[in-house]
């Protein structure tokens, strides 16, 4: 048989991306949770010296869609289906609802092979499946699978020859009493005491329990990010600049050229570089992503992370849902939510989690007025921590006032409803370190590569305009709005203009600036409002129409200019 | 005693009888093995609108109100 691709398929959480990265060894974001996976991903491997295309469908429970992460994965099977061979992922932990899937792939008569992955879990839970048996029940091989430490890989790899269309028969109205047939044949289930796990799994999403539970936890999470973030400032990066900073010094001896001087290094005062305010490339174009932002971009991945490895996202999706619920959206909205205080390119992409378009225009334009990404919250940080930690919880308040009224007005102003809750919750399960480690790595490099060009275009624009006197004029332009209405001083002007593009140049070019405390909470409050930041803007033009875009955009504008002004006013 | 998941007793299984909804939303729930005769467990209700959450094949899910409504079960 011709096999010219492979496509993994099977609900969502069962480790289909773990199965792909053990395939084809490209590195892929895993987690536990459902709907970890928005967009297919596509690697290769080789089989018998030939190049097979491997493809890694985001999970759905049918073949008929709910939601865009599930369309994704019908279209991809209609398309790519005819000449390839499909994996069916199934979580042998519940096997009974997975075969779902499996028996409607089967009616679709695609040449399948079945992996029972989580095959380790199914002892611990006492279940006993005899997989030989099933196998000749279905007719297409079936394989037992431990993805994460590779177990029956190679096994899957070689049965991949054989896949086979199955030659089960049934009528589509009896897929269940066909499936309770074969599970009650293969599967034995002992009865079990619950562990202190399965006490935990329900504790946690109780209310009375469990939102005690989520504030210790999200408490403590914040904890780690502020614990991490600055050791690693301190230990790593700070030294790291201490050490490069004799070079910079004596490259500024070397060079002559006084414009070219100006872009590397920036402002030189007296012979000595300030990494925060001198505004080169080479010295704050560096400085402020590499150690004021990364630190805690890394440290909060990495809590983020192990949140969720262990499965506790979807019990914190349960425990909010009614708050997101107030707001158009539902209790899922968690994980942009979550996510886009990292960086809010990733938090856009996931709203793919959501079923509607109504409802990803409201959680896009929530994420990207009201959530702080890293940059953002590292200028609230640096400019308003220096009037302590109360004028700091000031300017968190303001955005989660605002979060909660636009998303209230958008729910009401907006037609249509939203749809409810609907959302598997996996067991907790020990984070897979290895894994843990990767997908901090893949969320670092691509904050790296968001941040850095921009971040260095960004420079570069602003001495090319400052040396040009442009920006005198662009200041005088905005002079009005900024100084006029916000009541921030003329030298922000620039900075926050500057905030277009990334919000870490924005910060650099305030820090030098002496504000007072409301000002600096304002200048915090919009630069964290007005628009997110061009990459994030990019991914959004990429999920709306023009229409919703525009409409985004205004909205943003608007609010963030009648808060700053209105904030002017009052504080 | 016929009645929708949000009044049946918590802890305890149930049988499905129907589910009376859209063709949606009976496609998604049939997805999950909330069919007709299948056994279903409510284990966790949210007060004041929230969802609450289901055992059903071994597995758990969260369903907001209006879908749980729609499940008619025999205790």
């Amino acid at each position: 048989m011709k096999m010219r691709r492979i496509l993994l398929l099977g609900n969502p959480n069962v480790g289909k991306s773990v199965i792909f990265s053990r395939l084809t060894g490209t590195d892929v974001i895993v987690s536990n949770y459902p709907g970890t996976t928005v967009e297919y991903t596509k690697g290769s491997m080789k089989i018998n010296g030939k190049e097979v295309e491997v493809i890694d469908v985001p999970g759905t429970y049918s073949l008929k869609p709910s939601n865009k992460a599930e369309e994704v994965a019908v279209k991809m099977l209609e398309e790519l289906g005819k000449d390839a061979v499909v994996v069916n992922v199934v979580d042998s932990t519940n096997l009974e609802r997975n075969l779902y899937l499996t028996l409607e792939l089967m009616k679709k008569k695609f040449p399948m092979v079945v992996a029972l992955n989580l095959w380790d879990e199914t002892n611990k839970k006492g279940i006993h499946i005899d997989y030989k048996k099933l196998e000749k029940i279905l007719g297409v091989p079936v394989v037992a699978t431990v993805a994460i430490t590779g177990e029956g890989i190679k096994d899957l790899v070689e049965k991949l020859k054989h896949a086979s269309r199955g030659k089960l028969r049934f009528s589509e109205d009896w897929t269940w009493e066909k499936i309770g047939e074969i599970v009650s044949e293969v599967q034995r289930i002992e009865h079990r005491h619950p562990t202190w796990k399965e006490i935990l799994e329900t504790a946690s999403v109780k209310p009375i329990t469990g939102i005690p539970i989520a504030i210790i936890v999200l408490l403590l999470s914040f904890f780690f990010v502020r614990i991490i973030g600055e050791g690693l400032i301190d230990y790593v990066f700070d030294p790291l600049f201490e050490a490069y900073k004799p070079f910079v010094i004596r490259l500024d001896g070397m060079i002559k050229n006084e414009f070219l001087k100006k872009i590397l290094m920036g402002e030189v005062f007296d012979g000595e570089i300030s990494f925060e305010e001198s505004l080169g490339l080479l010295t704050t174009g560096l400085y402020v992503p590499f150690a004021m932002v990364l630190p805690y971009v890394v440290a909060f991945y990495f809590v983020l992370g192990i949140l969720e490895d262990t499965g506790y996202l979807p019990r914190l999706a349960v425990l909010l849902d009614n708050v997101f619920h107030k707001l158009g959206l539902h209790g899922s909205a968690i994980v942009p939510t979550l996510l886009g205080f990292g960086c809010n390119v990733p938090g856009a992409l996931s709203t793919r989690i959501l079923e509607t378009r109504r409802q990803r225009f409201i959680a896009l334009t929530l994420l990207s007025i009201a959530i702080p990404c890293i940059a953002q919250s590292s200028i609230i940080f640096v400019l308003v921590g220096r009037y302590g930690v109360w004028a700091i919880a000031k300017v968190y308040s303001i955005l989660s006032i605002v979060w909660l009224s636009v998303g209230y007005l958008l729910n009401k102003l907006m037609k249509g409803s939203s749809p409810e809750l609907f959302l598997e919750i996996p067991p907790y399960r020990f984070p897979y370190i290895p894994g843990l480690l990767k997908k901090l790595w893949i969320r670092i490099r691509w904050f790296l590569e968001d941040a850095i060009p921009y971040v260095m275009l960004g420079v570069l624009l602003v001495n090319f305009l400052y040396t040009f006197n442009v920006l005198s004029t662009v200041s005088r332009f905005f002079e009005p709005l900024i100084s006029g209405w916000l009541g921030l001083p003329k030298e922000s002007v620039v900075g926050i203009v500057m905030g277009f593009l990334r919000k870490d140049i924005a910060m650099s070019m305030l820090l030098p600036i002496n504000m007072t405390e409301k000002q600096a909470i304002i200048a915090s409050v919009i630069l964290a409002m007005y628009f997110p930041c061009m990459a994030t803007f990019v991914i959004v033009f990429k999920e709306l129409c023009a229409r919703d875009l525009i409409k985004m955009v205004f909205i943003m504008l608007l609010v963030s200019f009648l808060v700053g002004g209105f904030l002017n006013k009052i504080l | 005693m016929k009645i929708d998941l949000l009044r049946a007793p918590l802890g305890r299984d149930v049988i499905v009888i129907d589910v009376v909804g859209g063709i949606c939303l009976k496609q998604r729930l049939f997805a999950l093995g909330i069919v007709p005769g299948k056994k279903i467990k409510k284990v966790v209700q949210h007060p004041m609108g929230g969802p609450i959450i289901v055992e059903i094949n071994g597995s758990r899910f969260a369903l907001g109100r209006g879908m749980a409504s729609k499940v008619i079960v025999e205790v």
